[in-house]
């Protein structure tokens, strides 16, 4: 395993932030460098909590990726209101700084996946429907929509990260980013969404997956997968982050229609 | 200046190794690069810690890598720790394919201190067309205290499970090799005007930051980049 620990400096935030960067051996590079996954933490955690609770690191080796885990401090991966824009950064600075530090990384669109688990997970949607140029794939986990929290007993949290107000018309929502995206002729990200069977917020994913679901046509290569016996845990993405990189490997072949799975 | 820290096994020496790297924020036309070796005892984390040498690099817009050498003298040694060629090889081929920096005698240098010092030498000796020159900050006169066994009872370290017997130690005929070196304008030893190894740390500080400052300049000068003279700032 090739670990990079890095401190890099980060101009919108004007903060010096840890980052992880594996990589996988030399030969198991595209011809444009190296696939890469951009591995977002969960609510409260950082940049060492993928590779520290799953095995992340040995299924990258296996299936030629190189992780890229930044810390985004507790931001909820988005441009605070009262706060700095960590969705920038992440979504954004961050791959262009390492495509620069670290030319050995793909450029290419059909080379990058945004994921995460809970708010990482979040965080990912926003990020691959923000900066669509960015990543081609999304890959979330636990993952629901904050417009659809309910932030009622925790206003300061709510004013804190989103502001006040409904979220649902603001660039906070995922419905909205995927709504408006569909109407632009911007390349579309394709969207491989799990969580685990007994989720306690199995309700607000399923309101991502529906939403996801009502395209006509399936725009967005939308793939559902029910991780069985599973919780809101690390345990889940273990299983899931194993069967996104074998859907990619299946799907990046060839394009494949809306599909729907369950693990075991 | 980004700072990253690496692990990984090198295939060279077979075992699991760290090398710091210092990067400047953006990058010229032309980077050199200063491969920065540490003493015995020490290891990579040495000249971040102990020295200015960040804000130096950002200073003279160089890429610095820092290898960790254990207590190796940077060698091939007797009990397989091919950690020459992990520097010397290995070490370049992975740096230009994780970072684009290219090695190469006109833009790369290396240098370092006490066993690093001789670790420089050794390998600019070895590959001139990897390192353009090597430099050296010493306390001791290096022809005598450096390219002899004596320097491993000195420093506490066994010789024979580096490079053997004395004897074939002096067949090397490393004396010789280095004194040609700076004979070619290769090898800039710094010696130390104290002359005793028992100083405080704050005069070692100041001549160590002191060396350095002549080998960034030294290495601007052979990549040919003008505009960076001794002191000036960007």
């Amino acid at each position: 395993m090739n670990l990079f620990q890095i401190q890099l400096y980060s101009e919108c935030l004007n903060l010096e932030l840890p980052v992880w960067v594996t990589l996988p051996e030399r030969e198991k590079a595209e011809k444009e460098g190296f696939k890469t996954l951009w591995l977002y933490h969960g609510g409260g955690g950082c940049h060492t909590d993928w590779l520290t609770s799953t095995h992340v690191q040995a299924l990258a080796e296996e299936h030629g990726w190189a992780l890229v885990m930044p810390t985004t401090m507790d931001s909820c991966f988005v441009d605070m209101n009262q706060g700095e824009a960590f969705g920038l950064f992440v979504g954004k600075e961050l791959p262009e700084r390492l495509r620069e530090l670290l030319p050995c990384l793909s450029r290419e669109r059909r080379h990058n996946a945004v994921s995460g688990f809970s708010n990482g997970g979040y965080g990912a949607l926003l990020a691959g429907l923000r900066f669509p140029e960015m990543y081609g794939w999304i890959a979330a986990f636990a993952a629901g929509d904050k417009a659809d929290a309910d932030f009622s007993y925790r206003p300061l949290e709510k004013l804190r990260f989103f502001g006040e107000g409904d979220l649902h018309k603001s660039p906070y929502s995922t419905k909205c980013l995927a709504a408006e995206l569909v109407k632009t002729k911007r390349p579309l990200p394709k969207v491989f969404h799990a969580y685990g069977e007994f989720d306690a917020w199995r309700e607000m994913n399923e309101k991502v997956r529906d939403d996801f679901c009502s395209y006509e046509g399936n725009p967005y290569a939308y793939c559902n997968l029910v991780v069985e016996g599973k919780v809101h845990e690390w345990s889940m993405c273990e299983i899931a982050i194993q069967k996104f990189m074998e859907y990619y490997d299946r799907e990046s072949q060839s394009f494949c229609e809306k599909c729907t799975e369950k693990s075991g | 200046m980004t700072w990253v820290q690496t692990q990984f096994r090198s295939k060279e020496s077979r075992i699991p190794t760290a090398v710091d790297v210092l990067l400047p924020e953006k990058r010229g036309e032309k980077l050199p690069v200063l491969y920065l070796l540490h003493d015995v005892g020490e290891n990579q984390s040495y000249w971040i810690r102990r020295t200015q040498i960040e804000a130096m690099a950002e200073q003279y817009q160089t890429a610095v890598i820092l290898p960790q050498g254990m207590n190796t003298f940077y060698m091939n040694t007797k009990n397989q720790r091919q950690v020459q060629s992990f520097l010397s090889k290995e070490l370049p081929n992975l740096v230009e394919f994780w970072f684009g920096l290219r090695t190469d005698a006109e833009s790369a240098a290396i240098a370092g201190r006490g066993m690093g010092g001789f670790g420089a030498a050794y390998s600019c000796l070895k590959h001139p067309e990897t390192f353009g020159f090597a430099a050296a900050f010493l306390r001791k006169n290096p022809q005598e205290y450096y390219v002899r066994a004596e320097l491993a009872r000195e420093e506490k370290v066994t010789p024979q499970w580096i490079w053997g017997e004395q004897a074939e130690w002096e067949a090397l005929g490393l004396e010789a090799a280095f004194c040609e070196l700076q004979k070619q304008g290769k090898f800039l030893d710094w010696q130390s005007d104290e002359g005793s190894p028992n100083t405080s740390w704050e005069s070692t500080c100041r001549e160590e930051q002191s060396f350095l400052e002549q080998v960034l300049v030294h290495l601007q000068k052979q990549a040919g980049i003008v505009g960076r003279e001794e002191g000036e700032r960007r």
